[in-house]
């Protein structure tokens, strides 16, 4: 009594059938093993959270073998962490294309015991760019409506055609799963693999919101301390000053200036829109590189 | 696509009773056999309400509690059987709905994906149906049907958010497994001197046998009496009653009468 949900239903398996063989398990230490995805030929992208040590990773691959994995690299703020292997004949997963609310994705894992594994759902919230807790800068928020079982975390969120929209993780929201989306997890995975972690600039001020009049623009943020040879004690920048602006673009709170220190701005030389003394001052501030 | 939900659904239904206070049963054969989990079917009858709110009588015919399966005999005329489909093809991904009175709420239907079919560590070395559905108590018993409404398993436990289904292929074998067997007829807790006796089922080997709850069986393991069970047609067991003497009993198996059960033999739970 074939219907037209027999032919979801088979549609679905073989959507599954198909990603899962770019889905791989994890062993590194957790209690139960983690789902990653071959990302690009010989990289394995998986949750940051579920690694539990550097070393002595092992991937189970889909046509049963086990092999020894070389960390390249964590990056927390995005709960994402690159491996890399010999890949073999693993096809590399199909890129999706843009998500929208209400689309049914899958999440597909591959579990030590019953190799690959699915849950059904959906894209429940996208939303802009946002900022995690754990501090890094995601592309796109995508909220899933979708059960990650244990030993999913890592596993590849595709869409009803098969192509991934991005990695799972529970670690980013208490309320639900999160998707990692393609162009955050190609951008990190890239970094990763070149260098090894997530860079991130550097100015070296503490600063805290302020109101200001309207007329000067409403709000700023006024440096409470600077660090010795920072950046920005190199720029001139003292305590007191009030940011109004970064890089043209005007600054409320601490965020707004985070989001201009991404990795691609170190070594650049921004301007800086301050207050001092009720003057506006115009400071270029060459950007250094965090832990450097 | 939400028409064949509701057809798909209403389909099961009709094949889903209500076990009073237990839970779900499945209507396996159109001759009223029902099939139940075992923790669902904890006495030797029931009353159980079909899905045109009839209301009859069954009767446990067999229960495996390792297996969590009972099958219950009741008397229906042409019972709406359901469809049953080899749960060894299942594929993880394809569609889900499960079949049930959760929270007593009657013919409930809740929907999801295959997630898996294999064993889970912790509960042996028997496969599971993995759904990603969401069940509640209630649920137990009841039907777990792939996207055609063929029964793929029975429903009967949640771990960690997951369903976990008795696989039809598991039902099938237990069904089809002789009436009689082995076992010995007793629940036993190990204590200090041995394995004490807590149950004896009537009409057991054990009740034949004379053996009286509060006996201690000395002398061997949980494991050994299993394996001793298996291999042997006559059971020599040790054990204590009341006081330090050890006493002795000879327990036949496999009786005359019980390696051909009629067609109404019921039997108790026994493990």
């Amino acid at each position: 009594m074939p219907n037209n949900l027999t032919q979801l239903s088979d549609e679905l398996a073989a959507v599954v059938k198909r990603a899962g063989q770019s889905v791989v398990t994890i062993y590194a230490g957790g209690r139960v093993p983690s789902s990653g995805v071959h990302w690009k030929p010989g990289a394995i992208v998986t949750a940051e959270h579920s690694l539990r040590r550097d070393e002595e990773i092992k991937v189970g691959l889909p046509d049963g073998r086990v092999v020894p994995a070389d960390l390249a690299g964590r990056d927390p703020g995005s709960d994402l962490a690159v491996l890399k292997i010999d890949a073999g004949s693993m096809p590399v997963i199909a890129a999706g294309g843009e998500a929208h609310t209400g689309n049914i994705v899958v999440a597909v894992g591959r579990h030590r015991d019953i190799g690959v594994c699915a849950a059904l759902g959906m894209v429940s919230v996208i939303g802009p760019a946002w900022n995690t807790w754990r501090g890094g800068r995601v592309d796109q928020f995508l909220r899933l409506d979708v059960t990650l079982y244990p030993g999913c975390s890592g596993a590849a969120i595709v869409n009803a055609g098969g192509e991934a929209l991005g990695v799972a993780t529970s670690a980013l929201s208490r309320i639900a799963p999160v998707a990692v989306p393609r162009t955050t997890v190609d951008r990190v995975c890239g970094e990763l693999i070149s260098r090894g972690y997530i860079s991130r600039g550097y100015l070296g001020v503490g600063m805290q919101p302020v109101r200001l009049p309207e007329e000067l623009g409403g709000g700023g943020l006024i440096v409470l301390s600077v660090e010795k040879n920072s950046p920005a004690s190199k720029a001139g920048l003292v305590i007191g000053d009030i940011l109004t602006a970064f890089d043209g673009r005007p600054v409320r709170d601490t965020r707004d200036v985070q989001n201009v220190l991404s990795g691609e701005n170190i070594g650049k030389t921004l301007n800086a829109a301050i207050l001092r003394g009720g003057q506006r001052v115009d400071l270029p501030v060459t950007v250094g590189e965090k832990g450097k | 696509m939400a028409r064949d939900f509701g057809a798909v659904a209403e389909q099961l239904r009709r094949s889903t009773v209500q076990v009073r206070d237990g839970g779900s049963g499945v209507i396996w054969t159109s001759s009223g056999m029902i099939v139940t989990n075992a923790h669902v079917a904890r006495s030797s009858r029931h009353t159980v309400e079909l899905w045109d709110c009839r209301v009859i009588q069954a009767t446990t015919a067999k229960r495996d509690r390792r297996r969590d399966l009972a099958l219950l005999r009741a008397d229906i005329v042409d019972a709406p059987a359901v469809r049953i489909r080899d749960s060894s093809t299942l594929r993880a991904g394809e569609i889900a709905l499960a079949v049930g009175n959760p929270w007593g709420f009657v013919g409930a239907l809740s929907t999801g994906m295959i997630h898996g079919y294999g064993p889970l560590r912790g509960l042996g070395r028997q496969n599971w149906v993995q759904a990603d559905v969401r069940l509640a108590p209630g649920n137990s018993g009841g039907p777990l049907a792939d996207a055609e409404g063929r029964v793929v398993g029975i429903n009967t436990m949640i771990a960690g958010g997951l369903a976990l289904a008795v696989p039809a292929n598991a039902v099938a074998s237990f069904i089809a497994e002789a009436n009689d067997r082995v076992s010995l007829g007793v629940t036993l807790r190990p204590v200090q001197p041995g394995l004490l006796i807590l149950e004896i089922a009537p009409d057991s080997p054990a009740a034949r046998a004379s053996l009286l709850p509060g006996d201690i069986l000395t002398g061997l393991s949980l494991d050994q009496l299993h394996d001793a069970i298996e291999r042997s047609e006559v059971l020599m067991l040790r054990f204590l009653r009341g006081d330090r003497r050890v006493r002795e009993v000879a327990i036949r198996l496999r009786s005359p009468e019980m390696a051909k059960p009629g067609p109404s033999s019921t039997r108790a739970p026994v493990i």
